[in-house]
């Protein structure tokens, strides 16, 4: 991908950077407008399908306002650096509990859905905490398949908001009203520079309402209805800590739709890193984690209003990627927004009397873009054929499942239910697939040690009797002992600016793959990213020169990868020596 | 379809006009078309039955598609007069054609798609003359997003296939055959390398027949039925043509899948180029159109025969590129087994009663690699939020009207039946909101003349005249203007080696993007224009060109960016001017 690295030239304010609060509401609004009827109304579709009160209905609404709200805010800015990943990501009730938590309201209850979410929030944690087991697991691949059904899941419901004509309305009323709005949205996006471009999804709004009310079906009743002011009189439903059957029955379950989730977060927090700097950057884990842990936090408040979870919408990446503001004080904006609406009803009406024409439109082209982002997500690192048939083949398969074309019956009810999600059945066939490469490959070999000078000669007899055991050539052996080399010294350059630290493990994994070999490097954390500096020396040569600027210029040549991922507890360095000529 | 880098092979054993013994050759060619048999009779499996036409119609459907992927081999490997390659590129039955060749039979029969058929040839003809025309229309961009369609397009009819079992068959009968085919060749495709990875597809319909046949589903009454020798005659659906409504509405998507399919065919053509010889050579161009143009004889006598149409296999590549045959004669071989194997029905029959759970998945995984590739093309060159907009839009709208979600029904009949297939649809909507940005942006400006030293003047005028049109600052101006004679410079001096210095022509042009500008230099030798061979260039993605960095101080001091790509017989550098204080 010769010019991917410089493509967000055009970016407005990157995540750091600061726009004016006016603009800075203005967009916020932009994102409310677009996700808000779909926070509310999956709290509507939960809760009447679960056979709840409308009372319930109202304090369950207001509170996923509220905790979306919060956790918005937490995701912009970090909490102690851990929980939040730092880039505009809204979060919204999650679409992927639907299913699970209409079975705990049928079967407990809200206070057994309540026990069950506050229960699943803590396997959350676990698993951000833990993001650097999962890394062979979730690879760019697996995550940037997970986006593209993202948009298979998701389009289905973008259709049928655009095109299902509403009761009584005039035939061609919906569809004019969807073209309108996306017609207008696209020259925009494709033309407009400047603020017009920032606008662009609000006069792409403005003018499908227009052509709407033509056709008369702007809701006035919804607005004009709503109280001014109002907290819902009680409604709260308690715990259900006998933690009985029906919680153990549900727990597997929550647990799985859980983890499907962390894996959309898992994503979209990789995706907005993508779009939010002008310059790429090495994706950050260490954001990845905060978002998923923002995720958990949101889960668990949701579990103690007794609401329904939320996560990330992936809709913020094509939005920070079409109005070029990647700014975080925007996030912040959206979450006070978020919880100024939960105490105004008259406001949020006025937003959820947006038609649905207008709302599907949006989502149509907003997905469509996010599912390019998934494709380019996978092509990161290049495709060879195995990656081909890894993502052709679990990206058809969540299609067909999703569709309904592949029947999911033959897998029983309550796998069959879970499978007809086709982010679910695709992404575990990547996983499947990913993992069966993994551990079908040829073995690997270890050693252990410090992370200091002496360990070079350790590491140089360790490299040897791995490179007669897998037979690989002199001139491969000798280059893959300099590019180990080199590798230590940066670590070894990085461990001594942060002294504070003192002892550092290191572990260095090797394995021979498919003529080539592939070695890892784990240590404890440091500062700065490998992968960042690399890309520094290749890019521009006028740079001063940093001490260790020879290493990573012969590292570059000797290597033909070099990946370095940042978690908040390691670092790991991947570096892949290929045969000349290959 | 895809060719990706493999690992190096033994080198080549044998280059295009060398002989290896006939025995070799036929030993080899045995290997070759028994790996491309599956797709090239299965495919026309695939679209009759979907279609639902007979049984003895699908026999000679299979006969015509054997016996015309047999003549239009030897034409590649042999090469008469403009036609053909020269090279061993084997001609199989195409999984692109699938879906509108559905379309064409359940709509008009087999008239309406001899005649889409031959019409599509007639394209292919005319491309062949002139491919940069090609490059035009479909940006990578819109191809890309065409060949994602294709998957949109023909998935539905595999997925059918997947369920399609005889009534009160074992309710596990069709998921455990689809599994066990979908699991071995998934292992196989994984898990090997080099040629036994070639052999996945095959192993995995083995092990699908296995089990089928232990659940019922092989029925080998036609094998037993059918004669050994013969030509099943009594499914010709006699020869005629069709113009009605029908015709005007499949034939943009008909041309859509026909363009798609020459860029393929170019990307083979380069391909097998690449991997024939012992020392790297130029591009050799009219193989490259006589490669189309030989595409383009495969469909007309498709055509004629009222069969499906063919395509180069890029699996050829690969084969070539593993085993270091790439010997003429080995193509002949396998025209010849493919032309004899035409006249055996019983060996056809024994690939028709494969069980079409078997076919299905067997399909699925091939289409689903397409698929990639056509993300690949999309994003070959970079990737920005409108390039975005564009491809993912146009692929869901194509999706939307292909599953019936975005609702026809207003629509005046023939507008239907044309945006219901989504590859017309998506297709569309990419050609022309890629149409509306090269329209209503400023365009890029361009001038040709010679490479060497006495073209600065034309060269700085033209720098200048851009500037000022674009209102560059002076600084910004002067910097592009050093920039450009420094490249020039360069240029002219690495072009004294050659042969007939002076000779080369330069063409350079100009565009302004996010507030710096961007200059592209592009020199070549050799015939034909530029535009043309730029679309060869283009048209292989997997193609590695060497690429390397000019280490002029002075260039790096006045630039922000110096790329050099180095083709066989064509240098392009792109150089970028950002206005001063560039980021760090």
């Amino acid at each position: 991908m010769p010019s991917s690295s410089d493509r967000r030239r055009d970016l407005r304010y990157q995540a750091d950077e600061t726009p004016s609060y006016p603009v800075s509401f203005g967009l916020a609004f932009q994102y409310i407008l677009l996700n808000i009827a779909g926070i509310v109304i999956t709290v509507a579709i939960v809760v009447r399908a679960g056979g709840g009160s409308e009372d319930y209905l109202t304090w369950a609404a207001f509170a996923a306002l509220i905790v979306c709200g919060i956790t918005t805010m937490l995701q912009a800015k970090p909490l102690a650096g851990r929980i939040g990943a730092g880039y505009i990501l809204l979060m919204g009730t999650s679409g992927v509990f639907i299913a699970v938590s209409v079975a705990a309201l049928q079967l407990g209850g809200p206070s057994l859905l309540a026990t069950l979410i506050v229960a699943s929030s803590l396997f959350q944690f676990l698993i951000s905490s833990r993001l650097s087991l999962l890394r062979r697991v979730i690879t760019p691949t697996v995550a940037g398949t997970v986006i593209m059904l993202i948009a298979v899941t998701v389009m289905p419901i973008g259709f049928d908001l655009s095109f299902a004509a509403p009761e009584g309305a005039a035939p061609g009323a919906a569809p004019l009203t969807a073209l309108a709005t996306m017609a207008i949205t696209i020259v925009i996006v494709l033309r407009a520079r400047g603020a017009l471009r920032l606008w662009g999804s609000v006069i792409g709004a403005v003018a499908g309402c227009l052509v709407a009310s033509a056709y008369g079906t702007y809701n006035m009743e919804l607005v004009s209805g709503a109280a001014w002011f109002g907290v819902p009189a009680g409604g709260w439903p308690g715990f259900d800590l006998r933690l009985g059957v029906e919680f153990w029955a549900m727990l597997p379950a929550f647990t799985f739709v859980t983890l499907v989730g962390a894996i959309e977060t898992i994503g979209d927090g990789m995706a907005i890193q993508r779009v939010s700097w002008r310059k790429r950057r090495a994706t950050d884990f260490r954001a990845v984690q905060g978002a998923v842990a923002a995720d958990g936090v949101g889960n668990l408040l949701s579990g103690l209003f007794a609401t329904v979870p939320n996560t990330t919408y992936s809709n913020s990446v094509s939005i920070v990627d079409i109005t070029g503001i990647a700014a975080r004080r925007v996030g912040v904006c959206i979450g006070l927004i978020f919880i100024a609406l939960a105490f105004f009803p008259k406001a949020a009406a006025v937003l959820l009397a947006i038609p649905d024409p207008v709302v599907g439109a949006y989502i149509i082209v907003l997905i469509a873009i996010l599912f390019v982002l998934g494709v380019e997500m996978v092509a990161q690192d290049g495709i060879d054929y195995r990656k081909a048939t890894i993502i052709g083949v679990s990206f058809w398969i969540g299609a067909g499942f999703q569709s309904g074309q592949i029947p999911s019956e033959y897998f029983g009810e309550w796998a069959g239910q879970l499978l007809r999600n086709g982010m679910t059945s695709g992404g575990l066939t990547a996983i499947l697939l990913s993992a069966f490469m993994e551990l079908s490959g040829p073995r690997r070999r270890r050693i252990e040690t410090s992370l200091n000078v002496d360990a070079q000669p350790k590491i140089r007899d360790f490299l040897e009797a791995f490179a007669s055991k897998a037979g690989l050539g002199e001139e491969m052996a000798r280059r893959m002992a300099l590019a180990a080399e080199e590798t230590l010294l940066v670590l070894l350059d990085q461990a001594d600016r942060d002294e504070a630290l003192g002892e550092r493990r290191l572990r260095v994994t090797a394995r021979a793959e498919s003529g080539g070999v592939e070695l890892e490097f784990l240590a404890a954390t440091g500062e700065g990213n490998i992968e960042d500096r690399m890309a520094l020396v290749g890019g521009r040569a006028a740079e001063v020169p940093v001490e260790h600027d020879f290493s990573l210029r012969l590292l570059r040549h000797l290597a033909s990868s070099v990946r370095h991922q940042k978690y908040h507890d390691t670092d790991i360095v991947t570096v892949r020596v290929d045969p000349v000529g290959a | 379809m895809a060719s990706p880098p493999t690992t190096p092979g033994p080198g080549v054993r044998f280059e295009p006009d060398e002989k290896p013994p006939w025995p070799i050759a036929a030993g080899l060619a045995l290997q070759y078309a028994i790996l491309a048999l599956g797709g090239v009779v299965l495919t026309v499996a695939i679209v009759f039955r979907s279609a639902g036409t007979s049984e003895t119609y699908l026999a000679w459907g299979a006969f015509g598609a054997l016996l015309v992927c047999g003549l239009a081999t030897i034409v590649q490997a042999r090469r008469f007069g403009l036609l053909g390659s020269g090279y061993v590129l084997m001609m199989g039955t195409s999984g692109a054609f699938m879906a509108v060749s559905v379309a064409a039979i359940q709509q008009g029969g087999p008239a309406l798609l001899a005649t889409l058929v031959i019409i599509s040839a007639l394209f292919q003809f005319l491309l062949a003359g002139r491919l940069s025309v090609l490059r035009r229309i479909l940006t990578p961009t819109v191809a890309g997003t065409v060949i994602m369609l294709i998957a949109v397009n023909v998935m539905p009819f595999l997925f059918d296939f997947l369920n399609n079992v005889p009534e009160g068959s074992d309710p596990l009968a069709a998921p455990v055959t689809v599994l066990s085919t979908l699991l071995v060749t998934l292992v196989v495709m994984l898990r090997f390398t080099g040629q036994a990875r070639l052999w996945g597809p095959l192993i995995g319909i083995v092990a699908g027949c296995m089990a089928g046949a232990f659940f019922g589903l092989i029925d080998t009454g036609p094998v037993g039925g059918a004669a050994l020798v013969g030509v099943p005659v009594a499914g010709w659906p006699g020869f005629g043509f069709d113009f009605g409504p029908a015709f005007w509405a499949i034939l943009p998507a008909y041309t859509f899948v026909t363009l798609v399919g020459a860029i393929e065919t170019i990307g083979d053509a380069v391909g097998i180029q690449r991997v024939s010889w012992r020392k790297p050579r130029a591009t050799d161009y009219r193989a490259v159109q006589g490669a189309v143009a030989a595409d383009g004889l495969g469909n007309l006598l498709s055509g004629i025969f009222a069969t499906v149409p063919n395509t180069t296999y890029s699996s050829s590549v690969s084969v070539v590129e593993i085993t270091g045959i790439a010997a003429r004669r080995v193509g002949i071989c396998i025209g010849l087994i493919f032309c004899v194997l035409a006249f055996l029905p019983k060996v056809t029959q024994l690939l028709l009663i494969i069980p079409d759970p078997v076919i299905g998945a067997y399909a699925m995984v091939i289409i689903a690699v397409l698929f990639v590739l056509g993300t690949r093309i999309a994003l070959q060159d970079g990737m920005d939020y409108r390039k975005a907009t564009i491809i993912g839009f146009s692929f869901w709208v194509g999706v939307g009207f292909q599953s019936g979600q975005i609702p026809t029904e207003g629509l005046p009949p023939f507008l239907e039946q044309m945006l219901a297939n989504g590859m017309t649809s998506g297709g569309l909507t990419a050609l022309l909101l890629t149409a509306f940005m090269e329209l209503s942006g400023r365009r890029r400006m361009r001038m040709q003349t010679m490479l060497r030293v006495e073209s600065l003047p034309r060269i700085q005028r033209f720098v200048e005249d851009f500037a000022g049109q674009r209102g560059l600052g002076s600084e910004l101006a002067g910097r592009l203007a050093l920039a450009a004679e420094e490249t020039l410079l360069l240029l002219a001096g690495e072009a004294e080696g050659d042969e007939e210095p002076g000779k080369r022509r330069l063409r350079l042009t100009a565009r302004t993007d996010a507030g710096g500008a961007e200059l592209e230099f592009l020199s070549t030798t050799g015939e034909g224009n530029i535009e043309d061979r730029m679309a060869v260039i283009g048209g292989h993605v997997a193609e590695d060109p060497g690429e390397h960095e000019f280490s002029l101080r002075l260039l790096r001091h006045l630039a922000t960016s110096v790329q050099h790509h180095k083709y066989a017989d064509t240098d392009v550098v792109t150089v970028r001017v950002d206005p001063s204080g560039p980021e760090a």
